[in-house]
């Protein structure tokens, strides 16, 4: 077995070869996208990281036409925390380096709830357009577009096909009445959100407005 | 081929498994064919080093030096086949940005003989993976994957045979089972088949139909697990002809083959080095021309040649 190291000779007609790719990407990878106006992180049960990007997400979406009631991602699905000031590209393929696509999830209102109890057990997911209350563990309070969650209708959940298929123990998105695969990623529709918001000037400096709001605190793993 | 006289030993060292050869021992070439394997499994999209400034791994991997080595190994061998075991795709932006073209382009200015089919080679679908096919100019063995409902129905093979200096080599590839590990979407209609029965037939085509000297698995079902999960090892251990497994998807750093008897009670070498390209495999085999068996094997880089003038 053969260490491949800096030590040895690099062979230049595969460098040659190479560079128009490299070039591309390093040029893009190195583009600015936005500006913090300090380190965005992941916490739970809310974190400004994960309201960045569930609101960065359901924007998207709207702006694809994709039909949902509510956001819900994985925590873990966040893999770095945004450093204050200038991010480059690459800082968001660090974030989200999967190649996880958007997908919509429709649900009986009874297994939405049952959602939001596997996302109390978690201590908190990253969520927009719904909050809730979690005590000993359980979800309460469950709220949908403002209004309390109806175990009569059902409800489109908007996340990704990691998720969508029952990845992190959430088995409850198996019990779909109806799934949609949208040809969206994830990553890519993060980064339209960013652009949008710097082509308006806009430094990124998301809150935490109680979506989640938990009478236990966790902390980050 | 029953004459095969494969010895057991260490190769953890750098010296040649003996088989009565005292190192002053000198064999002309004319007697012995040495065939110099190769090999890489999940180098994940590293076509850079990883940086100098990485927590694990700073300055290592990269398809230059990796290409250089390759060339200068080519210069002082004969008969050279490199392999690569799954997972090529997925990894660095190079993968989101080109969909894998220019890892098949590389490889095959490289001069890769063969690879098999890793689980992130579905990641952009079959089609995804269909359309960089063409950049590809060496054949993807996936004997346990059936693509005939599929896009890539008769553009991969089982098996390859390959000659070298009057010996075959027949190389075939093992798949991991998708379901779980991708979407259903990104695999459509292909059929995983049982990796062992498919191994049983392989290696009964390759070694009793086709004659093969020498049996190699491409394999990217993992090189072992604490459950029930069909591994490397069961491959190897429920088998009778391979004579190595080249293996991938569990990045396992092996610093020398594994040895396992088969079930004809001879021994099978597994091997995987790593992943992201930090290193690559060699395993040298030694034929005994006039008889045709297999005599020796070493994983050392260069020593066999004190032993044996070629």
């Amino acid at each position: 077995m053969y260490s491949i190291n800096k030590e040895l000779p690099k062979d230049s007609s595969v460098l040659n070869f190479y560079q128009p790719y490299k070039s591309k990407i390093d040029s893009q990878m190195n583009r600015a996208v936005a500006h913090t106006a300090s380190e965005i992180k992941r916490g739970r049960p809310e974190g400004r990281l994960n309201n960045l990007t569930a609101d960065g997400l359901a924007f998207s979406a709207r702006n694809h036409n994709i039909d949902f009631d509510f956001v819900h991602i994985n925590y873990k699905t966040l893999r770095v925390p945004l450093p204050v000031g200038q991010i480059k590209t690459f800082k968001i393929f660090e974030l989200m380096p999967f190649e996880n696509n958007l997908v919509t999830v429709k649900l009986k209102g009874s297994d939405v709830f049952e959602l939001f109890q596997y996302m109390a057990r978690l201590g908190g997911d990253p969520i927009s357009g719904a909050s809730f209350k979690i005590e000993k563990g359980k979800a309460t309070e469950i709220l949908i577009a403002g209004e309390i969650l109806n175990f009569e209708k059902s409800y489109i959940v908007l996340t990704n096909d990691y998720l969508a298929n029952g990845g992190d123990g959430a088995s409850v998105y198996l019990k779909t009445i109806e799934r949609k695969n949208h040809s969206v990623k994830q990553r890519d529709a993060f980064l339209e959100y960013l652009n949008q918001l710097q082509s308006k000037g806009t430094l990124v400096n998301p809150r935490l407005d109680a979506r989640i709001v938990s009478d236990k605190v966790i902390d980050d793993e | 081929m029953n004459r095969r006289n494969f010895i057991r030993g260490t190769v953890a060292s750098s010296c040649l498994l003996a088989f009565g050869i005292r190192p002053e021992s000198v064999y002309a070439a004319a007697d012995f064919v040495k065939i110099t394997i190769l090999h890489t499994n999940d180098v994940h999209s590293r076509i850079d080093p990883f940086p100098l400034d990485d927590g694990k791994f700073p300055g290592r991997g990269g398809a230059a030096p990796r290409a250089a080595l390759i060339k200068r190994i080519r210069q002082e061998e004969a008969n050279v086949l490199l392999l690569d075991a799954g997972d090529l795709f997925q990894g660095t932006p190079y993968f989101n940005y080109y969909g894998g073209e220019l890892e098949m382009k590389l490889m095959s200015k490289m001069g890769y003989d063969a690879g098999t089919m890793g689980n992130h080679e579905f990641d952009n679908g079959l089609e995804g993976f269909n359309k960089q096919l063409p950049h590809a100019n060496f054949p993807f063995l996936t004997s346990n994957y059936d693509f005939s409902d599929t896009i890539l129905n008769g553009k991969t093979k089982d098996y390859h045979i390959f000659k070298k200096d009057g010996l075959k080599i027949g190389v075939f590839g093992l798949g991991i089972e998708l379901a779980g590990i991708a979407n259903k979407e990104q695999y459509g209609e292909t059929r995983y088949l049982d990796p062992l029965k498919k191994a049983l037939e392989m290696e009964h085509i390759l070694k009793m139909e086709h004659k093969c000297d020498l049996v190699i698995c491409l394999s990217h079902l993992g090189y072992d697990y604490n459950t029930i999960k069909i591994s490397d090892k069961v491959i190897a251990k429920n088998t009778h002809y391979i004579d190595l497994i080249i293996g991938g998807h569990t990045h396992t750093f092996l610093e020398a083959p594994e040895s396992v008897k088969n079930l004809n009670r001879n021994e099978t070498l597994i091997n995987q080095v790593g992943y992201a390209g930090v290193n690559l495999g060699r395993l040298d085999f030694v034929f005994e021309r006039d008889r045709g068996g297999k005599r020796a094997y070493s994983s050392a880089t260069e020593e066999i040649n004190s032993y044996f003038k070629f």
